[in-house]
This record gives structure tokens, C-alpha cells and sequence, in this order.
């Protein structure tokens, strides 16, 4: 009886740990749908959050409280941020504040990007970059002797790859405080670069012969070390993204031919990533498409991510955790919040 | 007169036919050229050559070998789309089509600097024209001066003779000072040494550097007092070449 009383109450232990601490599976993404039409109001932008959205239908901000679009004027060059946006045609652009103020104008022949919140500019035939601080002073011009094929930047640095295998590393002033030369294959391109918070930096570089190579850098006044070089899948001679993931261990590498983790298992495809015939990337993960339609979102360090079908191709962009998808005229943002908590 | 433009046209002549042992096909068989290598947009150098958009097939070599292909999406539109070919691991071949002009470019892998495409392309628009005449001008301590404007008290000396940069429409320049030739320079490369960029001249001018101000700095040349009969031959990628002469009429007192 006693025995009987004791399995009841584990039972009913167990059940009450279950519910109050749930357990997800590994893999699992809840998305959360908040669906909004496109009606477009440029009124009391100058509260709330917005989310800057640039795909190549639809362009401008988002309302995340009120749920409505505010679009930017039609222009072929433009680059959006949530600091601002860049209005123009080549050689003569300019730069607003996310509310539409007119801030200052790029008319040296660059032509003006956004990475990470960093206002970059690069000459036309991508072989000189410089950067401009948000008043409008050009901080650093650098040429580098070679067509950039790559780069990835935060708050504190800035590196790039070149055609010619070159990797440099640029701080916040434009000094250069590492370079390296990749010389092992017959072709050295450089395919893809990618840094971390904590200085670790991974590229991908050569044809035919292609290899994923490790580097930490020590301190801002220059130094490296080379950690690791392994072979990688040399697939295509196609540039194309990849991202550390939130532990800094692991390593999403979009490619043409589907996406890739590189962990402490070492490099493999991941599953149903076969046949992409698009994929894109966020800084909280990657999505892309399989032949049969069917989309599979990842979470940024490819633990998780849910999938869909759909006919209809679909585009998104980040603020804090959301995405925001959008096709034909509705708006959809999903919310990922919850995995990275 | 004649014997020193015959001699200006076989250089140009050996040239020509070196270049044609590489002939590439034009880029784009319907589209023209808008701009050419080695004319500053703003202040970009223009590297390679420009075409406008009528596009049509595009022309690669066959024994071009892809080696790398824009697939990120990281770069504006504008300067995206670079597709690049090996050939012979000599030389890489960019091609790139931009939302406004279709763009073409070459690299010397072996020389580390970029080549004026218009040496390697077998196929030439031909516009009849003749090259335009540029604007020459000598640099003295007391200035910059047109050729045919100096002022009246322009002394003797080692001058700078200097191109307006906005109006490179020859690929190849032969100087005659008093019946000898002082300066050849072709626009055919263009190579990065220590953050600047330098013109490869061929032959008595190996390197001249390019001014970041408003001038192509074609070299020095030293003017006797007295008159010096300055010949300035230049030749364009249509075979059209044109002579200009200026009398300079120096006083003494050199600088």
C-alpha cells in the first residue's frame, strides 16, 4: 500500500516537474506569427521600434508595435539600416536618419553600404573601400590591390578577403592590424570570411583546391595565429556566407550547394540542405529551399530549425530576434526569441 | 616630320600585333564601350573598361577556367555580380554586369597589376574619329601652364609634363623634343605599389606615377632657351593617330 502510495506521488511528482519546466526537444523552434498588411504610414515614426526591411519588393521600416510599413522612395541603389538609409544613384548618393532626416551626401564615386550598422562604401570596381562615421566624415579609404570577394564586420573590427588570397584585419580607424597570405592552392581566392566576438576568424579560400582555416588574433596591435586548417568541400567557386555560432564553437557555412556546420564533429552537410535553390542568411541563422519547395529556417548556430512549404519565395531581416517575412502584399513577422534565451 | 611618325607607328604597330597573340573577343557583342581604362570617375580609376547595357552574348575565352563567382549578396547591386576566369593561370578575366554598365577587366597575375584591356581585345570599334587632341601642360615652380599658353617670362629648365586626366581617349603616346623622342608611354597597365597607383609605360618610361590631383605626370623634360619644337603623337585602339607640334619659345635664366 505504502509502495503504491510512493509510486503515485513520483507520478504525480513527475508530472508537475514536466509541467512546470518543459522540456523542449533538441531541434524544436516555436515560431510566433504576428501578421500584418502593408499599409503605409509615415506618421508618429518617431517612437517605437522599427525594423529596417530591404528586401527587393519592399523596402522601408517596420512599426513592431503598430504593425505598419513605412516605405522608402523607389531607388535601384540604397542600403538600409537601423540607423538610417542611403538614397541615390551611382556617384551621388545620400544618407537619411531612419526618420527621413537628411544627413549627408557620398558623391566621391564609392558607392555606400551597410554592414552591422557600419556605413562602408566601396569603389566600383570593389578594389578600395573606405568607411564614414554618421556625421558624415569619411574615417578611413584603404586599396588593397585585389577585388574584395568577402567580408564581416561588428563594432570593433573589420576584415576582408581578397581575389588574390590576401585576408587583412582594419579597426575602427582603418589601421590594418593583420595581414595574411594564403599560398597553397593554385588559385587563392579568398570564398568567405567570417570573425567572431572574440577575435576568432575562419576563411574559407582557394580553387580547386579549397580549405576552411582557423585564426586567432591577439590583441589590436597586430598578431595571429594560425589554429587549424582542414580541406573543405570545394563544390563551387561560389563566395558565399557563413557565420560563427552563439557558443563560438561552431561554424554555418552557406553554400550554393546547401548548408554546412563545423563543430567539434568536424564539417558536415546538414540534413535536407541538399539542392538549395535559394538560401539566405540573418545574423540569428540561415534559411534556404529545396527543390520541392520546402524551406527550412535554421537558428544561427544550426541546433534548431523548423520547415515549411511554400511556392512562394519570401524574404526577412533582423531586429533583435524577429524575422520578417514578406510575399505578395502581407507582411509576416516570426519572433524566435525563445531558443536564444 | 614623316620619318619620325613612321618610326612612332612601327613601335605602335609591334605592339599591336604582340597584343593580338592574345586576342580576347569583345565582352559583349552588342554592347559599346562608354568608358575607357585609365579615365578617373570622380575619384576612381577606372581599371577596366565600361559598356553600356545592350548586353547581348557574352564572349569568354574558351580556355577560360571559372575560378570565382559572386554569391553573397554582401556588396550593392551596383558592384556586385563579378564573375572571374583564369586563363592559363597567367591572367584572370573579370566580367561583371551592373544595373547601369556592364563592366570588363583584366589582372597579370605574374605582373601583379591591371592590364588595359583594349591591348587584348582582337575586336576594335572603329570610330574614325581620331584620337582627341588632351590637354598638355608643363608644371613650373610658378605653376601649371596649357603647351600653347605660356606665360611670357617662362624660362629654361627641367619642366613636368603633365596630361589632363579627363581626357585619356589614346592608348599610346610618343613625345618628340627637337626631332628625338624623349617620352613613350602607353596606358596598358596599371599596378598598385605601396597605396598608389603607377602607370606601366613602355619603353622610356617604365613607371610614370599618376598625380591624385588633376594630372597624369608623364615624366620631366629639360627645355633649352630659345625654341624647342615639342611633337606630341598619339594613336587610339582605332588605328587613328594624330600629330600636334608646339613651339615653346623659352628665355634664359634657367630655373
Amino acid at each position: 500500500m505504502n509502495n503504491t502510495r510512493q509510486i503515485f506521488l513520483f507520478l504525480l511528482l513527475l508530472i508537475l516537474y514536466f509541467f512546470l519546466f518543459p522540456q523542449r526537444l533538441p531541434g524544436e523552434l516555436v515560431p510566433v506569427w504576428k501578421s500584418s498588411t502593408l499599409t503605409y504610414d509615415r506618421q508618429g515614426q518617431n517612437e517605437g521600434v522599427f525594423l529596417p526591411v530591404g528586401s527587393p519588393a519592399y523596402r522601408g521600416y517596420v512599426s513592431l508595435e503598430t504593425g505598419t510599413f513605412i516605405p522608402l522612395p523607389s531607388s535601384p541603389e540604397k542600403g538600409i539600416s537601423n540607423s538610417g538609409y542611403i538614397s541615390g544613384t551611382s556617384g551621388d548618393f545620400d544618407v537619411y536618419s531612419s526618420i527621413g532626416r537628411y544627413r549627408f551626401s557620398i558623391n566621391d564615386g564609392f558607392i555606400p553600404f551597410f554592414l552591422e550598422e557600419r556605413l562602408f562604401a566601396v569603389s566600383p570596381d570593389r578594389i578600395s573601400m573606405e568607411e564614414w562615421s554618421r556625421e558624415g566624415e569619411r574615417i578611413w579609404r584603404k586599396d588593397f590591390g585585389s577585388v574584395i570577394t568577402s567580408l564581416d564586420s561588428g563594432a570593433d573590427y573589420l576584415v576582408l578577403g581578397t581575389l588574390n588570397g590576401n585576408i587583412t584585419g582594419l579597426d575602427n580607424e582603418g589601421n590594418r592590424f593583420f595581414t595574411y597570405q594564403f599560398y597553397s592552392a593554385r588559385h587563392n581566392a579568398v570564398f568567405s570570411i567570417a570573425r567572431s566576438p572574440d577575435r576568432q576568424l575562419a576563411v574559407v579560400s582557394g580553387w580547386p583546391e579549397q580549405t576552411l582555416s582557423f585564426f586567432e588574433i591577439k590583441g589590436k596591435n597586430g598578431g595571429y595565429q594560425l589554429k587549424k586548417t582542414i580541406p573543405a568541400e570545394a563544390s563551387s567557386a561560389r563566395s558565399f556566407r557563413m557565420f560563427y555560432g552563439k557558443d563560438k564553437n561552431s561554424l554555418l557555412l552557406s553554400r550554393e550547394t546547401g548548408n554546412f556546420l563545423y563543430d567539434k564533429k568536424g564539417l558536415r552537410k546538414l540534413a535536407g540542405s541538399r539542392q538549395y535553390q535559394e538560401g539566405g542568411f540573418s545574423i540569428h541563422g540561415s534559411y534556404g529551399a529545396s527543390d520541392n519547395n520546402s524551406w527550412h529556417l535554421y537558428n544561427r548556430d544550426a541546433s534548431a530549425h523548423i520547415s515549411f512549404r511554400s511556392r512562394l519565395p519570401f524574404y526577412f531581416t533582423k531586429a533583435d530576434s524577429q524575422f520578417c517575412f514578406i510575399y505578395q502584399n502581407s507582411m509576416l513577422l516570426l519572433s524566435l526569441e525563445k531558443i536564444y534565451e | 616630320m614623316n620619318r619620325k611618325l613612321l618610326s612612332a607607328l612601327v613601335i605602335l604597330l609591334f605592339f599591336r600585333v604582340f597584343s593580338s597573340l592574345y586576342a580576347h573577343q569583345w565582352p559583349w557583342s552588342e554592347s559599346s564601350l562608354v568608358s575607357r581604362f585609365g579615365i578617373y570617375h570622380s575619384d576612381v580609376f577606372n581599371k577596366g573598361l565600361l559598356f553600356d547595357k545592350n548586353g547581348g552574348e557574352t564572349h569568354r575565352s574558351e580556355s577560360g577556367e571559372s575560378i570565382f563567382t559572386d554569391g553573397t549578396g554582401l556588396f550593392p547591386a551596383s558592384v556586385s555580380g563579378y564573375q572571374v576566369y583564369s586563363e592559363e593561370d597567367s591572367y584572370y578575366t573579370f566580367y561583371q554586369k551592373r544595373p547601369e554598365h556592364n563592366f570588363y577587366m583584366i589582372y597579370d597575375r605574374l605582373g601583379h597589376c591591371f592590364l588595359n584591356p583594349l591591348f587584348y581585345i582582337s575586336e576594335m570599334t572603329s570610330s574614325g574619329a581620331g584620337p582627341m587632341a588632351g590637354q598638355f601642360f608643363l608644371e613650373s615652380p610658378a605653376g601649371v601652364f596649357p603647351l600653347d599658353d605660356l606665360p611670357e617670362n617662362f624660362s629654361s629648365g627641367t619642366f613636368r609634363l603633365l596630361l589632363s586626366k579627363d581626357e585619356l581617349d589614346f592608348y599610346r603616346i610618343v613625345i618628340f623634343l627637337n626631332g628625338e623622342d624623349v617620352l613613350q608611354l602607353s596606358f596598358e597597365a596599371v599596378e598598385e605599389i605601396n597605396g598608389s597607383l603607377y602607370l606601366k609605360g613602355e619603353p622610356a618610361v617604365s613607371v610614370s606615377e599618376l598625380s591624385k590631383g588633376v594630372y597624369y605626370n608623364l615624366g620631366l623634360i629639360h627645355l633649352n632657351p630659345g625654341m624647342n619644337d615639342l611633337e606630341i603623337i598619339r594613336q587610339d585602339f582605332s588605328g587613328n593617330s594624330r600629330a600636334t607640334s608646339e613651339m615653346i619659345n623659352l628665355k634664359k635664366n634657367a630655373e
